[in-house]
C-alpha cells in the first residue's frame, strides 16, 4: 500500500515543477447543425506530435502550451475535422462547432476523419457504440436498442433469446453498472427482457467499459455502461419519431433560448396487448401487457462558467388481467447537475442524484398486494483538471444513501388472505473518493493510474440476524436509527498503459481492482422483475474482483479496417450462489440462503471491423471460461457459472445500395449456457421428481440465429419547376422519413429458451424432454420521421 | 413463503403465456444425452395423527430416460419409535409397503424411522406437532384466459383454516381426485398468516365440473417444511438440485414426516 502512494506521488511530482511560460485554450465543442455537446473530440497540436487532448463528456476541452504559434486540430469519428493557427501569448478561449460527413455541404472540404482514436487513447477494454450504427442493425420487433447492439461486440454476452440482459467478461447480469445521465438503473429491460430500458432516440452516448475501468466509476465488478441522454437541439425546433409493429415513439426537441439552452422530451409506448384484442377468450381481451418511457432533459447556460442540466427518466411495465391481478414495475430516476468552470482549466460537475426501482403486484382476487422498493439518493462532485499538454487529473467523490424495502404484504379487503406484514427497510450509506491521473510519460507512452477508495456502511434501524451453517437464524440484534451495523472500507487501484508501437498499431494493458456491495438475488436464470437487490452486510461480504487485460490493437489499409485482440484474467473473491432450493422473493432470512465462495473467470476476444466503403460490420469472437468454487456445491471443486460460455461468436455486415437503401444482417452463435440437468429420476407423493448431481455440469443446445434488415430512405428532395429560371431544381423535403423492414431469426432456428424434464401428461409413470423455443420467424416493419 | 414463489413462478408463466398467445412460439419433445446417476434408495414415509394410518415405501432411482416401472424395495427392516420408548415394527403388505396397524401419532411427540436393507442402515426423526382442522373447503373458477378449452369451465379449490396463534406453524396441503394425489408440494409457514383464519388455493391442481376432491390439511415440522419448499422450487428450477431432507444415509432420498392431518372432502360445482 505504501509503495503505491510512494509511485503515485512520484508520478504527480512532474507537474509540480513548472517554469516555463504557459497559456491555455479552452472552450466547448459542438455539433454543428443539433448543437449537441460532441464527447471524446480529440485535440492536436500539428506541431507538437503526441501532444494533445480530449473533450470531456460535456464537451469541454483545456490545452496548456508553451507560449507560441500552434496549430490545432479538432477531429472526431464521423466529423470533419478542423483546424486553426492559433498563437499562445494569452489565455484564449474558443467555442467549436463540427459538422458531419455526411452532411453533404460541398462547400467545405474535407480533411480527414480521426479514424484511429482506438490506437491512441489508453481506453482498454471500452466499447463504445455509434448510434447511428445501431439504426441500421436488425433487432427483434423492428425496436432498436442499444443493449442488444452492445451484445454483438466481444466480452459482450446476451443472457438469452431476444433479452436486453447481459454478461461482461464472464460477470453476472449484476455486476454492471448501469447510469443515465449518472443514474444507476437497477433493472435495466422491460417485459420479460426482450427490451432495455433505453430507448435509443434519446441517447447521445454510449460507453461500456469491460475492463480498467477508471477510478471516478465503481460498485460493481464487471463493467460500467454510461448512458448520456441527448441535451436536446439547441439550434431549432425538431420532431422525430417512429411507428413501429408492437412500439411508436415520438421526440420532440428544441432551444429553450438559441445556443443558451435546449429540451428534449422523448417518449415510447408499446402496445403488443392490441393484439391480444383480437382474442376469442373474454379475459384475454381484458388483458394488459405493455410497457412505456419518457425521457426528459433541459439544460441551460447560466454564463460562460456556469451551465445546469435537470434529466429524469421514467418508465414502466404493467401487466394485468382485469381486476384478477395486476403486476407493474419500472425505474425513475432524476439527476440535477451543476457544470462550473472555476478557471479555464479546472471543470467541476456537481450532482444531485435520485434513482429507484419498485414493483407492485395486486392480486385481486385473494385481496392483496405486494409492493417492493429500492431508492438511492446521491451527492456526487467531480472535477476534471486540465493540468497541462502532459496531464490530466480527475477526482472527486460521492456519497449514496440507500434505501431497501424488501417488501410488504398488505390487504386490499376485509378478507384478504395475509396479515398486513412488512419485512423490515435495511439501510446503508456508499461512498468514495477517487483521484487520477492521464499522463503522457513519453511520446509513445501513455498512462492512466488512480485510486479509488469506496466505504460501505450498514445501518440501523433494523432487527439485524446472524446465521449459522446451515443458514438458520442463530441470533439477533436490534439497532437504531443511524446506528452502525457493519462497515467496509477498501483501497481500489486503477491502472491503464498504452504503448504505441507505429502509427497503425498499439499495445495496451491494464489493471483495476473493484468492490461490489448490492448484489441482486434472481428468482429465475433470466432475470425477472421480482429479483431483489441485497445490500452487503453483517453477513455478505462485499465481493471483490482484479482484473488483468491485455490488449494489441491495429489498424489495417489507411484505417479502413481496424482489428483488435484482448485477453483478460479476472478473480473474485466472496462470489455468492444460492442453497438448493433457495427461496428469495419476500423472504426475511434471505440471508440464510446464500453461500460465499470464489470465482475466476479469463478469456480472449478477437475484434475486426471494416470501417470505411459501402460494406461495411464487424466479426467478434470470444473464448472465454468463467467458473466458481464454493464449499458447500460440487464437492468443492471448480464449475461453471451459468453465464460460462465457451464460444460467442457475432458476424454484422451492412451494405449501402446507393444513396437511400441500406441492407443490414447479424448472426449469432454461442455456446449453451451451463446448466443442471437430472441424472436420474424416482418417485414420492405418486409423482416424479428428478435426481441431481453435479451443479451446472450439463449445457443447454448450442444457440445460434440470423437475422436481416433493410432501411429505405425516402428521397430528401423533391424536383419542381423552378418558375422564374424554368428549370428543374430540387427542393429539401420538411420531412425526412424511412422504412425499416427487418426478419428476426430469418432461417427459423427452434433455439432453446428452456428445456423442462417431466411427466407426460398422458401417462405419468413416462417421462419427456421438453424443449419451449419463443421466437421463430419474426417479420416486423417500422416507420422512422424526422421534421 | 412458497406463496411468493408461486407467484414468481405465476409471473413469469403469464408473460410468457402472453408472448406465445401474441407471437409464435412452440414446444416440442427433444431428445438429450443425459448423465446417469448411480442408483440412489428412495424412502417415502410418514406417520399421521390417526391409527394406523401410516407407511414407508421404499424404491430405487432409475435414469431420467428410464420408463420402466420403478422399483420396488421388498425384505427390508423397517421400525419406527417414539421419544417414550415406544417400538414399532412395520410389515410388507405389498411389494415395497410397510405400515403397522397399531402405530397412532401422538402431538408433541418425535418420531424416529430406522430402515435396514441391502446392508444399509437409513435413519430420519420428525416431530408430530398439534393438528390444525380444516374449517372448509370452497370452489372458485380459474380465470377464463388460462382455461385449456373455452367452453370447459376450470376452477380451484381453496382450503379454508385458522392459524394456530402464538407459535410458529409450518403446512402442508395435499390434494386427491378420486382418491389419487395430485401433482405438486404445498408447504407454507405462518410468516404472513400468523393467527389468521386464511385461505390457501391448491395451486397446481385444476378442476372441473362434477370433480370430487379430498383435501389433507397437515401440519408439519420445520425440516418437513424447507425440504418441500426446496423440493419444489428446485425443480421448477432456480437452484436444481437434490433438497435438503431429514433422510439420514448413504446415497438415499426422500423424506419422512410425522403429520397431524385433518381431511375434508368437496365436490366442485358452479
Amino acid at each position: 500500500m505504501k509503495n503505491t502512494l510512494f509511485i503515485f506521488f512520484f508520478l504527480l511530482f512532474p507537474f509540480l515543477v513548472n517554469a516555463q511560460e504557459k497559456y491555455t485554450l479552452s472552450g466547448n465543442v459542438k455539433d454543428a447543425v443539433d448543437g449537441e455537446d460532441l464527447i471524446g473530440v480529440t485535440i492536436l497540436v500539428k506541431e507538437l506530435p503526441g501532444t494533445g487532448t480530449t473533450a470531456n463528456v460535456y464537451g469541454f476541452y483545456s490545452i496548456t502550451l508553451p507560449k507560441g504559434e500552434y496549430t490545432i486540430q479538432y477531429t472526431f469519428i464521423g466529423y470533419k475535422t478542423q483546424e486553426f493557427k492559433l498563437n499562445f501569448n494569452q489565455n484564449l478561449k474558443k467555442n467549436i462547432e463540427l459538422s458531419t460527413d455526411a452532411a453533404e455541404l460541398e462547400e467545405f472540404e474535407v480533411t480527414a476523419t480521426r479514424d484511429d482514436e482506438n490506437i491512441g487513447s489508453t481506453d482498454i477494454g471500452v466499447t463504445k457504440v455509434d448510434m447511428r450504427e445501431i439504426e441500421s442493425i436488425p433487432v427483434l420487433f423492428g425496436e432498436r436498442d442499444v443493449m442488444k447492439t452492445l451484445q454483438l461486440m466481444p466480452g459482450v454476452k446476451s443472457s438469452g433469446e431476444g433479452g436486453a440482459g447481459f454478461f461482461v467478461r464472464g460477470g453476472g447480469a449484476d455486476q454492471n453498472l448501469i447510469l443515465l445521465d449518472g443514474a444507476p438503473v437497477y433493472n435495466a429491460s422491460h417485459l420479460l427482457g426482450f427490451f432495455s430500458v433505453f430507448n435509443s432516440d434519446a441517447i447521445k452516448d454510449l460507453k461500456l467499459y469491460k475492463g480498467g475501468i477508471p477510478a471516478e466509476y465503481g460498485g460493481r465488478l464487471s463493467s460500467v455502461m454510461d448512458i448520456v441522454m441527448k441535451d436536446g437541439n439547441s439550434k431549432k425546433m425538431e420532431v422525430s419519431g417512429g411507428l413501429g409493429l408492437i412500439s411508436s415513439k415520438l421526440t420532440v426537441e428544441g432551444p429553450i433560448i438559441k445556443d443558451k439552452g435546449s429540451f428534449i422530451v422523448s417518449g415510447r409506448r408499446t402496445y403488443a396487448d392490441v393484439f391480444l384484442k383480437f382474442s376469442s377468450n373474454k379475459t384475454q381481451r381484458d388483458a394488459s401487457l405493455y410497457f412505456y418511457d419518457l425521457n426528459m432533459k433541459a439544460n441551460y447556460r447560466f454564463s460562460e462558467k456556469d451551465r445546469v442540466f435537470l434529466s429524469g427518466y421514467f418508465g414502466r411495465d404493467n401487466l394485468g388481467y382485469g381486476d384478477a391481478f395486476g403486476f407493474n414495475w419500472g425505474n425513475a430516476t432524476g439527476t440535477l447537475r451543476w457544470n462550473h468552470l472555476f478557471s479555464d482549466k479546472l471543470f467541476s460537475n456537481t450532482s444531485f442524484i435520485y434513482s429507484q426501482y419498485n414493483y407492485k403486484i395486486e392480486i385481486g382476487e385473494a385481496g392483496f398486494k405486494i409492493a417492493s422498493k429500492i431508492k438511492d439518493i446521491t451527492l456526487k462532485e467531480d472535477l476534471d483538471y486540465f493540468l497541462n499538454d502532459k496531464n490530466k487529473l480527475k477526482l472527486g467523490g460521492a456519497i449514496v444513501y440507500h434505501t431497501f424495502d424488501p417488501g410488504e404484504v398488505s390487504s386490499t379487503e376485509e378478507d384478504g388472505v395475509f396479515n398486513n406484514t412488512k419485512i423490515e427497510n435495511r439501510y446503508s450509506f456508499e461512498s468514495a473518493l477517487y483521484i487520477s491521473n492521464e499522463q503522457k510519460l513519453a511520446s509513445l507512452l501513455t498512462v492512466t493510474y488512480g485510486l479509488r477508495y469506496s466505504n460501505f456502511t450498514q445501518i440501523g434501524p433494523g432487527e439485524i440476524y446472524t446465521y449459522d451453517q446451515d443458514g438458520k437464524v442463530s441470533d439477533s440484534t436490534d439497532y437504531k436509527s443511524w446506528e452502525s451495523v457493519v462497515s467496509y472500507s477498501a483501497i481500489e487501484p486503477r491502472f491503464a498503459l498504452n504503448y504505441i508501437l507505429n502509427e497503425l498499431s498499439s499495445i495496451k494493458a491494464s489493471y483495476s481492482r473493484s468492490n461490489q456491495y448490492l448484489h441482486l438475488l434472481s428468482n429465475s436464470s433470466s432475470g425477472s422483475p421480482i429479483d431483489a437487490w441485497m445490500p452487503s452486510s453483517n453477513n455478505i461480504k462485499p465481493e471483490v474482483a482484479d482484473q488483468v487485460s491485455l490488449g494489441y490493437f491495429k489498424n489495417l489499409k489507411n484505417n479502413t479496417y481496424e482489428f483488435s485482440v484482448e485477453t483478460y484474467y479476472k478473480i473474485l473473491q466472496n462470489a455468492i450462489d444460492y442453497r438448493t432450493g433457495a427461496e428469495v422473493t419476500l423472504n426475511a432470512t434471505v440471508e440464510g440462503e446464500l453461500l460465499y465462495g470464489e470465482g475466476r473467470a479469463y478469456g480472449l476476444e478477437f475484434f475486426l471491423k471494416k470501417k470505411k466503403g459501402d460494406f461495411t460490420g464487424w466479426l467478434s469472437y470470444t473464448l472465454a471460461r468463467t467458473e466458481k468454487k464454493f464449499e458447500e456445491v460440487n464437492k468443492n471443486t471448480w464449475y461453471p457459472a451459468k453465464q460460462d460460455r465457451t464460444h460467442d461468436v457475432s458476424l454484422v455486415l451492412m451494405y449501402a445500395l446507393g444513396e437511400r437503401i441500406k441492407l443490414s444482417s447479424s448472426f449469432v452463435f454461442y455456446t449453451g449456457s451451463a446448466v443442471t440437468f437430472p441424472t436420474g429420476k424416482y418417485v414420492v407423493d405418486n409423482q416424479t421428481i428428478n435426481l441431481y448431481s453435479d451443479r451446472n455440469a450439463s449445457r443447454m443446445p448450442n444457440y445460434h440465429r440470423m437475422d436481416i434488415g433493410m432501411t429505405l430512405e425516402n428521397k430528401k428532395f423533391k424536383e419542381q419547376i423552378n418558375a422564374e429560371t424554368g428549370e428543374m431544381e430540387k427542393i429539401k423535403k420538411k420531412v425526412e422519413s424511412s422504412w425499416n423492414f427487418s426478419v428476426y431469426n430469418l432461417y427459423g432456428r427452434e433455439n432453446a429458451y428452456s428445456i423442462d424434464f417431466r411427466e407426460n401428461e398422458d401417462d405419468p409413470t413416462k417421462t419427456e424432454i421438453i424443449q419451449l423455443s419463443l421466437f421463430k420467424i419474426i417479420p416486423s416493419i417500422s416507420y422512422n420521421f424526422r421534421f | 413463503m412458497i406463496y411468493f414463489n408461486h407467484i414468481a413462478t405465476l409471473i413469469k408463466t403469464l408473460l410468457i403465456g402472453l408472448f406465445v398467445l401474441i407471437f409464435i412460439s412452440c414446444e416440442k419433445k427433444i431428445d438429450l444425452d443425459l448423465e446417469e446417476s448411480r442408483t440412489f434408495h428412495v424412502v417415502e414415509a410418514v406417520v399421521h395423527d390417526h391409527l394406523g394410518d401410516n407407511y414407508v415405501i421404499l424404491s430405487r432411482t432409475r435414469p431420467f430416460k428410464n420408463n420402466q416401472p420403478v422399483e420396488m424395495i421388498s425384505n427390508a427392516s423397517v421400525q419406527i419409535k417414539d421419544d417414550i420408548g415406544n417400538t414399532y415394527v412395520l410389515y410388507e403388505s405389498a411389494p415395497g409397503y410397510y405400515s403397522d396397524t397399531t402405530l397412532q401419532g401422538v402431538a408433541n411427540r418425535t418420531y424416529y424411522l430406522i430402515v435396514n436393507v441391502e446392508g444399509k442402515t437409513i435413519t430420519a426423526e420428525s416431530e408430530m406437532n398439534p393438528r390444525v382442522a380444516i374449517d372448509s373447503l370452497s370452489v372458485e373458477e380459474n380465470l377464463e384466459a388460462f382455461w385449456e378449452n373455452p367452453n370447459v369451465p376450470e376452477y380451484s379449490v381453496l382450503c379454508h383454516f385458522t392459524d394456530q396463534a402464538n407459535s410458529v406453524n409450518f403446512y402442508r396441503v395435499k390434494a386427491f381426485l378420486e382418491g389419487k394425489q395430485e401433482k405438486g408440494f404445498l408447504a407454507f409457514n405462518d410468516e404472513f398468516i400468523e393467527g389468521k383464519s386464511t385461505r390457501i388455493p391448491v395451486f397446481e391442481s385444476i378442476f372441473y365440473q362434477g370433480d370430487s376432491v379430498t383435501i389433507q390439511f397437515l401440519t408439519i415440522d420445520e425440516v418437513n417444511y424447507r425440504y418441500f419448499t426446496a423440493l419444489s422450487s428446485s425443480q421448477e428450477g432456480l437452484v436444481p438440485g437434490n433438497p435438503i431432507t431429514n433422510i439420514q444415509g448413504k446415497d438415499v432420498v426422500g423424506y419422512f414426516g410425522a403429520y397431524a392431518k385433518s381431511e375434508k372432502s368437496i365436490i366442485v360445482t358452479e
